[in-house]
């Protein structure tokens, strides 16, 4: 029986407001990390645990593995085949996720810019995004959980860094949806982190959770009192964690080795062999490293302590800024804080310690694994959501990570929301029109502390229209953000004298389309996994279907330029694709769309030269002067 | 005041009771209820910190959306507003400009809406009939160029610009203070000239603060 029932003493009974669940929900949390990803559950006494694989490990390495041909590779196996396969193999797409092309580092992988501007990456032959990547790995924790679980999952609380904007969130919930796994919350890292730590003490007071990760770095200032959680302030860089630190240290070795163009597998090599030394010196002193040289020759070298953290002291600074700025927004002085919490692997290396206990004055608590401390906080912020816990022990109050605003004019950002306002929340700013007459206003809605619209990530934009005609300055335009417990923000704008009004639930326009997570679904949910590529053929199919219109166009204009063997040689070509679209090999279609292209190379060249000479006929000298 | 109000859920009279004595149903806040009375701390400038944050706490224990994670579509919205409410209320009477300029606005003054033009209105307004606060704000703001032009080595500098702005702040919220009780006691319309002229000042010294912290951060 895996439906356990709540029963009411009697005199006791549920009140209605107060919804106690008839069953206990299958429900987990997980800490979908850079380096590692994490899934536990809270059992019938309401202890939370990590659920192991079968060999015993409850850390899954986030790196996915694409084979040419069958399905993902996720974990450790996908950490060993990185060295041989280092650009089908990929790992911390954490860092990619609601990013643009310009906002990443490639770090040896093939990228592209998708639609909708997020970052697509080439792996098993077939462009992935950041969504699917990390889709992938979820479907492994799902797996892990429901076989623990005894059944279907009815949802998951998913933790993201505090430091995440909405695009960055969006990606997250997107990559769920994909895997099949219903978000109860998305929940920010650091407040899961103090949410084990609180419930495992009985802690009450001010903390600080400083959180350095395998790729972002948060902090967070929370309030605990009474059961209630409550974040008086966060802050962070989404963009700095231990990979940084691996780098520049792996950075070193190929310098030394003489590589100045490494190939991803020198890549991957050089980052392994710093990641096993900064992990050797927490403990010791020193470490030794050894690698390959290109030319065969090894390449040997210790190094100590005190020359890693010289190598690195500008990124354990860079944690301070925002520190203290969080400090600051919760209006917390260092005296009234009861501790500090440490959170994330990359918070064992000694030097990261001492700079914590020298800015908070203390030493840090690190009783908690910080590998596990946010999925444990994670599973029981989702048995609180699922209902399966008495409701009036625990509750959560977040607060928005970043300001949002509106573009006013000369690209100028007026912040509506102030970062770390506490949610839900609801705040008016009133505008009015610069022009006499005005029928209409734009809306454009930002997120980030820049004081420049290009500087900070757009998030929507819309318009108000029909503002009756007025002079410049006398139209009232309130326009008003809502963000509701989730985090997700609503921008209303209405003209007061007239009362029209125009709403729009902001969705990142980073990140997938809706039709597009859609598509994804669909086929997903329709038929299992084999149907990603059941699509990948219709994309083939309607690929060929362009080249072939293409060609035909071009046909039709300049057939003239063609003999009769190459027309032929054309039709052949032609009629290859055409039989490959009737058939299903996503593979074979795309093999012959190039066939057509390499046949039809000379006739798009010559075509060229024909048009430039046709333009140029007819034309004096001068024009081209 | 009592309100004639009926259940949403079952039409019971409900007054002012935020959930139904009948069946017990969550009811819609009231948007006309002040910042202190849904807090439950006494009106007045200066406000007891601990209350403040036990009455904050107690009411989103009961009232946030986490509560009606299950429950009706209708029941959810009323908790999304009652939160969204008790956020605005708790931000504004923890932070004692916010807090000025919401009594001043109680007392029919112009305060400080959460508005656009009142975001600019402080820089707008300094212009009349204050000649010395506007002397020593643009010999300050003079200096704080200076220091943020040539950074290196101007912390002992820094640290007196902090001491200063603070012992102004401090100033000033002493003198809001006198004027809001006065106010606050009056029996006939309030005079709130004053008030709102520390509060004025206030505000731009905040936003000296905000300058003078990123120098900070970039010397730290």
């Amino acid at each position: 029986m895996d439906v356990l029932l709540d029963i009411a003493e009697p005199g006791t009974a549920p009140k209605p407001h107060d919804p106690r669940p008839r069953e206990r929900r299958r429900v987990v949390g997980i800490d979908l990390g850079t380096t590692f990803s994490l899934v536990a559950a809270v059992d019938l006494q309401g202890k939370p645990a990590c659920m192991p694989d079968s060999a015993g490990s409850v850390s899954l390495p986030s790196i996915v593995h694409y084979p040419g041909v069958g399905g993902a590779v996720v974990g450790q196996v996908a950490r060993d085949l990185a060295i041989t396969h280092p650009q089908d193999t990929i790992a911390s797409v954490k860092r990619f996720m609601g990013r643009g092309l310009t906002d990443v580092a490639a770090g040896g992988y093939r990228l592209r810019a998708g639609s909708g501007g997020m970052v697509q990456i080439l792996a098993g032959e077939r462009w992935r995004s950041p969504v699917e990547i990390s889709a992938n790995i979820l479907d492994e924790l799902k797996k892990r959980a429901e076989e623990a679980l005894g059944g279907p999952l009815h949802g998951a609380v998913v933790t993201v860094p505090a430091y995440f904007d909405d695009a960055q969130r969006q990606a997250t919930k997107d990559a769920c949806l994909l895997a099949g796994l219903e978000v109860l919350r998305l929940v920010n890292e650091p407040t899961a982190a103090a949410l084990a730590y609180g419930l495992d003490r009985g802690r009450e007071g001010i903390y600080a959770v400083y959180d350095l990760g395998g790729g972002t770095f948060d902090i967070s200032i929370l309030k605990l009192a009474r059961g209630v959680f409550q974040v008086l302030a966060t802050g962070g860089n989404s963009a700095l964690g231990g990979d940084d630190f691996d780098h520049r240290l792996a950075e070193l070795f190929l310098k030394e080795m003489g590589i100045a163009q490494p190939t991803p597998g020198d890549l991957h090599a050089a980052r392994r062999a710093a990641r096993q030394a900064k992990e050797g010196l927490t403990t010791s002193a020193t470490a030794s490293v050894r690698l390959d040289r290109p030319d065969g020759s090894p390449y040997q070298r210790e190094i100590d302590r005190a020359a890693f953290d010289v190598l690195t002291q500008d990124l354990v600074r860079a944690t301070g800024a925002p520190c203290r700025r969080a400090l600051k927004d919760a209006g917390v002085t260092l005296e009234e804080l009861q501790g500090v919490v440490l959170v994330g692997g990359s918070t064992r290396m000694p030097a990261v310690r001492v700079f914590v206990a020298d800015l908070f004055k203390r030493e840090p608590l690190v009783d908690l694994d910080p590998d596990q401390v946010v999925a444990l906080g994670a599973a029981i912020q989702a048995d609180v959501l699922a209902g399966n816990r008495r409701t009036d022990d625990l509750l959560l109050l977040d607060v928005t990570p970043l300001s949002l605003g509106l573009e006013t004019m000369g690209g100028l950002v007026e912040k509506v929301v102030p970062r770390n306002s506490p949610i839900p929340t609801a705040r008016a700013q009133d505008f009015t029109t610069f022009k006499d007459g005005q029928g209409a206003m734009a809306i454009h809605v930002v997120q980030g502390e820049r004081e420049m619209v290009d500087q900070c990530r757009s998030l929507a934009r819309f318009e108000l229209r029909g503002i009756p005609p007025m002079v410049a300055g006398a139209a009232r335009i309130r326009v008003t953000f809502q963000v509701d417990a989730d985090g997700l923000l609503t921008v209303s704008a209405r003209e007061q004298t007239t009362g029209v009004e125009q709403s729009v639930a902001v969705k990142p326009t980073y990140g997938l389309g809706d039709g597009e997570i859609e598509r994804m679904l669909r086929a997903a949910l329709e038929h299992g996994a084999a149907d990603l590529d059941r699509r990948h053929l219709q994309e083939a199919r309607v690929e060929a279907e362009r080249v072939l219109h293409a060609l035909l166009s071009a046909l039709a204009a300049d057939r003239s330029l063609l003999n009769a063997d190459e027309m032929a040689t054309i039709e052949a070509a032609m009629t290859i694709l055409r039989g490959a679209m009737a058939g299903d090999d996503q593979r074979a279609i795309q093999e012959k769309i190039q066939e057509l292209d390499r046949a039809t190379t000379f006739f798009a060249q010559r075509r060229m030269d024909h048009n430039i000479r046709n333009v140029m006929t007819g034309r004096q000298l001068t024009d081209f002067e | 005041m009592m309100r004639d109000r009926r259940c949403w859920s079952c039409g019971v009279g409900v007054a002012d009771a935020p959930f139904c004595p009948g069946c017990e149903v969550i009811q819609p806040p009231d948007a006309g209820v002040d910042h202190f009375a849904l807090l439950g701390v006494p009106r007045g400038f200066q406000v007891d910190r601990g209350r403040l944050e036990q009455g904050y706490q107690e009411r989103q224990a009961r009232f946030h959306p986490d509560r009606f994670a299950l429950a009706s579509a209708t029941e959810r919205r009323h908790s999304l507003e009652w939160a969204t409410q008790l956020n605005t209320a708790w931000r504004t009477l923890r932070d004692p400009v916010l807090r000025g300029g919401y009594l001043v606005r109680l007392l029919g003054g112009r305060g400080e809406g959460s508005t656009a033009s009142g975001g600019q209105a402080g820089r707008a307004d300094m212009n009349d009939g204050d000649p010395e606060f506007l002397m020593t704000v643009m010999e300050m703001r003079e200096e704080l160029a200076e220091l943020s032009a040539n950074p290196v080595g101007t912390g002992e500098r820094v640290a007196q610009l902090r001491q200063e702005i603070e012992r102004r702040i401090a100033t000033e919220l002493t003198g809001l203070e006198k004027a809001l009780t006065r106010a606050l006691a009056a029996t006939s319309a309030p005079v709130l000239a004053e008030a709102e002229r520390h509060l004025d000042h206030l505000r731009y010294h905040q936003r000296f603060i905000e300058e003078l912290e990123r120098l900070e951060e970039e010397l730290a």
